[in-house]
């Protein structure tokens, strides 16, 4: 049994059903971080998206706590929208406001997808929001072309003064990961049953550079991905030999600071389920099919 | 009526704090970027219990949170339409605040349809804000939507004496839901809602 909590700090939960949540928090997820992306198909207008961030905040931020999960998010315009001159400059215009919420802890995923002269220039743009709205950033990295996409990321994030050490870059792999150590950014691994990273792939990965400044995520979302493959990955470290304090360091206490520095959030609170959603003691609810809230920690 | 805030007596510490809000807005900060940070700077604590008349108005202080008075001090400023952004765009914090603040500064029409939107609310927290601690829901709704309200209330396991005003608005026809709901619970073999046969009582007087 995983006794270590887990930070997922990367869950399209938008798109997953509750026995995905029930999943989690029985595998120790006590918080999820939902950044901002794009929803499968392109939106045709900026009203799309102001509901998605609103659900974001809101409704999912509440499903969430039936099943004692902490929900966070990242907010942005997502780089392949941001090819998109009927949504691009309105989205942009809109995130201000969202950058205020309390549960938004980062600004993501910005970042680049097919690396053009658009990307580049929203990304720049929402640099500058992170830094005046004190929040780090989620970076969303090219799955094609991905070595080239990571230095331009790269080469971004330098040219805009932003400090390193609050940016997360993620989607890296084995190639990258020669970029990224050592530079001070934390270095984001999706794990994913067919593409991306995979669990065995990972743990070979930690054992030759060790944990520092690494962070691993399920990226889940409508696709074929699994919820639960940091929990697998814990397990299959467990295995390799591990310590348990290099575990909690990856899947915890890195993502868990990185993402309340920003000081809209209370640590310490994270461990403990959020305030429940009530439900009645008669067994059914408002909160659409009902259920419990998993045992309690505290 | 702006000003109502001051109605509440808050301390003189949170007295400060919301007018160096309402400072803020008179410099030309927007209120629908600022309202989110307003929990952070101003507090979740609650204020004094007691029940207060404001006009028409009957309300539990004790239910409000410090951030939820600044946002009526702010609101009462913007106006009631702003303050329905909040609810529409807001993360639970913010909708909380609106769902404390609109009440007071909403027309009777404004308010029954705010509540009908409500009453449509998954975020149970956020469905008893609005219905339960004051007679805001007694006071507007018209029968069939006070019905509706008392029985999501009682679906829900609300309990009655929360209700403000449920013995002066009660009806057969709620008489016939609550009965209805409680033979559907019994046939499943639940609790029926406590309230159930003190409301039915009240229809026999």
């Amino acid at each position: 049994m995983n006794t270590i909590p887990i930070f997922e700090p990367h869950a399209h939960m938008i798109s997953r059903v509750t026995d995905d949540y029930e999943r989690m928090s029985a595998a120790g997820v006590k918080v999820v971080l939902e950044p901002a992306f794009w929803l499968g198909q392109p939106r045709t207008s900026v009203g799309s998206f102001i509901d998605y961030f609103d659900t974001l905040i809101g409704f999912e931020r509440y499903r969430a706590s039936q099943f004692g999960i902490h929900h966070v998010c990242a907010m942005a315009l997502n780089p392949r929208e941001a090819n998109d001159p009927g949504v691009r400059d309105a989205v942009l215009k809109l995130l201000p406001r969202y950058l205020e919420k309390g549960g938004v802890v980062a600004v993501g995923e910005l970042g680049l997808d097919e690396m053009t002269s658009t990307e580049e220039a929203c990304f720049e743009v929402q640099v500058e929001l992170a830094k005046k709205h004190s929040l780090p950033l989620l970076v969303h990295t090219p799955h094609r072309n991905k070595r080239q996409g990571f230095v331009r990321c790269f080469e971004l994030l330098k040219h805009s003064g932003f400090p390193l050490e609050q940016v997360l870059l993620d989607h890296g792999n084995e190639e990258t990961i020669a970029i990224t150590m050592g530079t001070g950014v934390l270095q984001g691994f999706s794990i994913y049953p067919n593409t991306k990273m995979d669990p065995p792939r990972m743990v070979a990965l930690l054992k030759k550079y060790g944990t520092e400044r690494i962070s691993i995520n399920s990226a889940c979302d409508w696709g074929i991905s699994d919820p639960l493959s940091v929990p697998k990955t814990v397990a299959l470290m467990r295995e390799a030999g591990f310590e348990e304090a290099s575990i909690r360091k990856l899947v915890w206490d890195t993502p868990a600071e990185f993402f309340s520095a920003s000081g809209r959030v209370n640590r310490a609170e994270w461990v403990c389920p959020p305030e429940a959603a009530p439900f009645s003691a008669t067994g059914t609810t408002i909160a659409r099919g009902g259920g419990k809230v998993p045992g309690s920690c505290c | 009526m702006a000003g109502l805030w001051k109605s509440f007596a808050p301390e003189t510490a949170l007295a400060g704090m919301i007018e160096s809000e309402l400072a803020a807005l008179a410099g030309g900060a927007e209120f629908a970027v600022r309202a989110a940070g307003l929990p952070r700077r101003i507090g979740r604590a609650l204020l004094p219990s007691g029940q207060m008349k404001l006009g028409v108005v009957l309300l539990e202080r004790g239910v409000w949170r410090a951030c939820d008075l600044a946002a009526l001090a702010c609101i009462e400023v913007v106006g009631a339409e702003v303050g329905m952004e909040l609810f529409l765009h807001g993360d639970r914090d913010e909708r909380l605040m609106s769902v404390r603040a609109l009440p007071l500064v909403s027309s009777q029409g404004e308010l029954q349809q705010f509540l009908r939107r409500l009453q449509s609310c998954n975020d149970q927290a956020l469905f008893e804000a609005g219905f339960v601690d004051s007679n805001h829901a007694a006071r507007v709704l018209d029968e069939a939507d006070w019905n509706r309200a008392v029985l999501k209330l009682a679906f829900v396991g609300v309990a009655l004496e929360r209700i403000t005003d449920w013995e002066a608005r009660t009806n057969p026809v709620l008489g016939a839901m609550l009965a209805d709901l409680a033979a559907e619970r019994q046939a499943a073999g639940r609790p029926v809602w406590a309230g159930t046969n003190v409301v039915l009582a009240s229809l026999d007087r």
